[in-house]
């Protein structure tokens, strides 16, 4: 047995320098798959598109730099994960002895709902693409050149999506608008969800006159005209990328925050928190380890809901003009630029509209199966 | 004395009036000593485990006496100094071992987090030590358990790790509250045999709480009989158990059913029910059960008095 597994072993090890072959190799199919995928298409864009990274790794322009280390760091991961992970599973001779945790247990049911796990590798992909679009855009997505030759190009292999009234390559400012419109959505609930569980949290535990304190700040709140706010505050700034994630941040944790509330009012009922104050935990670890962690399951839910709200509150504020402004492009100006030559050039809005509507969509059905991995009550429901 | 319990009183202010939940209870506890508190359910014995940790939450309020560890009050000292006793010189064993360990992490993750806590040691320090103690408590593959979520472990195992989180500090007292009453009877064999070993091991005081006096009568040196959030009775178990004054505690003794009994036998237990809490009689709150109980019951609660040497016992009729 020693002697016929170490050849095995050194072929493993020297197959999964290329990401993923160790897994085919050792059955792992689904994870070898994903593994090589991800490898062959980094390598792909490395290789096809190897005189924008050069430009891009000494670009004085932040976005190209990122994205250049970006890439490099993507490969470099997942390379040594997969030699690590193959290493591991070889050393553990499959028998890994640690438990299923709850989550683990709730990964596995989400793997069997097959829309949500394809919406969740239709964001995956669309996060990369956004974070190589420096790389990955054929054009300039801001310049004007020659603007009478190239106005409102139909889509060919050349411009894939088609041009502006500018001239502009809408692919490539499609790309870049996915990297503004998706980080907003995603920073802004990750403030969002943030502040909303560290609120709640206090507000639950805690009880009495700081929960009624704190809840009658989130009332006032909810009740704040925030469209309004919004435009005042856009008169009064610039309106950019970090302002509309931090308003929209602000303006958005109150929800997260009532029904984190209440999942701790019921949390703290229980004997495990008493037993936490029993050992002699301070309130703040309570709080941390045994409270929050416990919350989590409808927090991930209602986050992945959120950043499709996100994405489109960001595309309506700049479609109404009041949020990202042109040249710099987001879907949501891209649409509202496209509006008024929809007759003559209907690819204007529609790409930036499509991709919009199929992040959204994505991102709704991602909640769904969330919810109902998590549930313990959706999985009783199979099998009444 | 390592715990002395004076005068102990917690009501529960509800909407329907107060409630006594605890209502002047003095008791002592000495060092490697074992005291059982026994009574029937709704009796406030959870509540003075409660109470002596200063866990009693709202809308439960401890408004008076002392609970003195090692000299200190528990009630009057810093929340910082409480955090150092609660769970270091003091462990608290639950009744319901699934509901007392948090579901997220593992085992192991738990104990860690008290050894960080209260020795100081690192994560890795921690983590053998964690298996070491696993193991100490009995569980077979201690390195296997460590890893392993509490709601893959049977009743007894999760019992046996929620007492390995209580007594991994070595602490000089472990409240321990009905810790066999969730498991079934061969379980809890083992477990009273764990907790002797431990309180040997550890030289640690044991306040035991039950309504089973099986246990008791194996585990304790001395009963305290609770009703209603009083005491009725306090001395060595042997005297509770072979000689019992109390008309209530001859009631809880008279309803053990014993071996070589006729079949079909009516047991003579307590008639009645136990009173609502919120409704107490007036005097004596047993008086209305009670076989001797007359007239003279009614005025006031009786006082604790000593029968004879360390037996004491609250009744008009036996204390003369």
């Amino acid at each position: 047995m020693e002697n016929s597994d170490r050849p095995n072993r050194a072929l493993l090890l020297a197959g999964s320098l290329l990401p993923g072959v160790g897994h085919l190799l050792l059955g792992q199919r689904r994870r070898g798959t994903h593994l090589l995928l991800l490898a062959v298409g980094l390598v792909l864009v490395l290789v096809l598109r190897w005189d924008a990274f050069v430009d891009a790794l000494s670009s004085p322009r932040l976005a190209a730099w990122l994205s250049a280390r970006f890439l490099l760091t993507a490969l470099a991961a997942t390379v040594s994960f997969s030699l690590y992970d193959v290493r591991r599973s070889l050393a553990s001779h499959e028998h890994d002895h640690s438990g299923r945790s709850p989550f683990q247990v709730a990964r596995r049911r989400f793997a069997e709902n097959q829309l949500a796990v394809i919406a969740l590798y239709v964001i995956l992909l669309m996060y990369l693409i956004a974070a190589l679009a420096p790389i990955l855009a054929p054009f300039d997505p801001v310049a004007i050149e020659n603007p009478t030759e190239t106005q409102y190009l139909a889509p060919s292999w050349q411009h894939l999506f088609g041009t502006d009234e500018f001239g502009r390559d809408l692919f490539s400012r499609a790309l870049y608008g996915a990297s503004v419109s998706l980080s907003i959505g995603l920073l802004a609930v990750l403030i969002a969800i943030t502040i909303g569980t560290a609120y709640g949290a206090v507000a639950g535990f805690f009880g009495g006159l700081i929960d009624n304190v704190l809840m009658r700040v989130v009332d006032v709140v909810i009740a704040f005209p925030v469209f309004f706010l919004m435009l005042m505050l856009v008169g009064i700034f610039e309106a950019n990328v970090v302002f509309l994630i931090v308003i929209l941040g602000l303006t958005s944790w109150t929800g997260t925050a009532r029904f984190i509330r209440g999942e701790v009012l019921s949390i703290k009922q229980r004997e495990f928190i008493e037993g936490a104050s029993a050992i002699g935990l301070p309130s703040r670890l309570i709080i941390l380890r045994h409270i929050i962690p416990n919350a989590m399951a409808p927090v991930l839910v209602s986050a992945a809901l959120m950043v499709g709200g996100m994405v489109a509150a960001e595309a309506g504020l700049s479609f109404l003009g009041i949020g990202i402004r042109p040249p710099t492009p987001s879907w949501g100006n891209m649409i509202s630029q496209g509006q008024d030559a929809l007759l003559v050039a209907w690819w204007v809005a529609f790409f930036p509209g499509t991709l919009l509507a199929i992040t959204i969509l994505a991102f709704n059905l991602l909640a769904d199966g969330l919810r109902d991995a998590l549930d313990p009550k959706t999985l009783m429901r199979k099998f009444v | 004395m390592l715990l002395s319990v004076e005068n102990l009183t917690t009501y529960f202010y509800l909407h329907e009036g107060i409630l006594q939940a605890v209502d002047g209870l003095s008791f002592t506890v000495a060092e490697r000593e074992t005291v059982a508190l026994v009574g029937e359910s709704g009796c406030g014995k959870t509540i003075v485990a409660l109470s002596i940790m200063n866990l009693v939450s709202q809308p439960g309020r401890i408004v008076n006496g002392k609970v003195l560890f090692d000299g200190e009050d528990l009630l009057q000292i810093s929340p910082e100094r409480l955090r150092q006793i609660r769970g270091g010189a003091i462990g608290l064993v639950f009744q319901e071992p699934g509901a007392a360990l948090n579901p997220v992490f593992t085992v192991g993750h738990q104990i860690s987090e008290v050894l960080q806590l209260h020795r100081g040691l690192t994560k890795r320090e921690a983590e053998s030590e964690a298996v070491r103690l696993l193991g100490d408590t009995g569980i077979p593959d201690p390195e296997r358990r460590y890893k392993a979520y509490p709601f893959e472990l049977s009743g007894g195992m999760r019992q046996r790790a929620v007492i390995a989180i209580a007594t991994c500090t070595r602490p000089r007292l472990l409240i321990a509250d009905e810790p066999t009453t969730a498991l079934d009877v061969t379980v809890q064999a083992d477990i009273l045999d764990l907790l002797r070993h431990l309180q040997d091991q550890y030289q640690m005081a044991i306040l035991l709480i039950s309504h089973d006096l099986g246990v008791v009568a194996g585990m304790a040196d001395r009963v305290l009989v609770m009703y209603t959030g009083k005491a009725m009775e306090l001395a060595a178990v042997r005297d509770v158990y072979r000689d019992p004054r109390h008309p209530y505690s001859q009631g809880l003794l008279r309803s053990i059913p014993r071996l070589g009994e006729g079949r079909g036998e009516l047991r003579r237990g307590i008639p009645g029910a136990v009173p609502d809490l919120l409704q107490l009689p007036q005097g004596c709150t047993f008086h209305p059960r009670c076989p001797i109980g007359d007239s003279s019951c009614q005025a006031e609660f009786p006082p604790l008095l000593e029968l004879s040497h360390e037996r004491l016992c609250a009744c008009y009729k036996v204390n003369g």
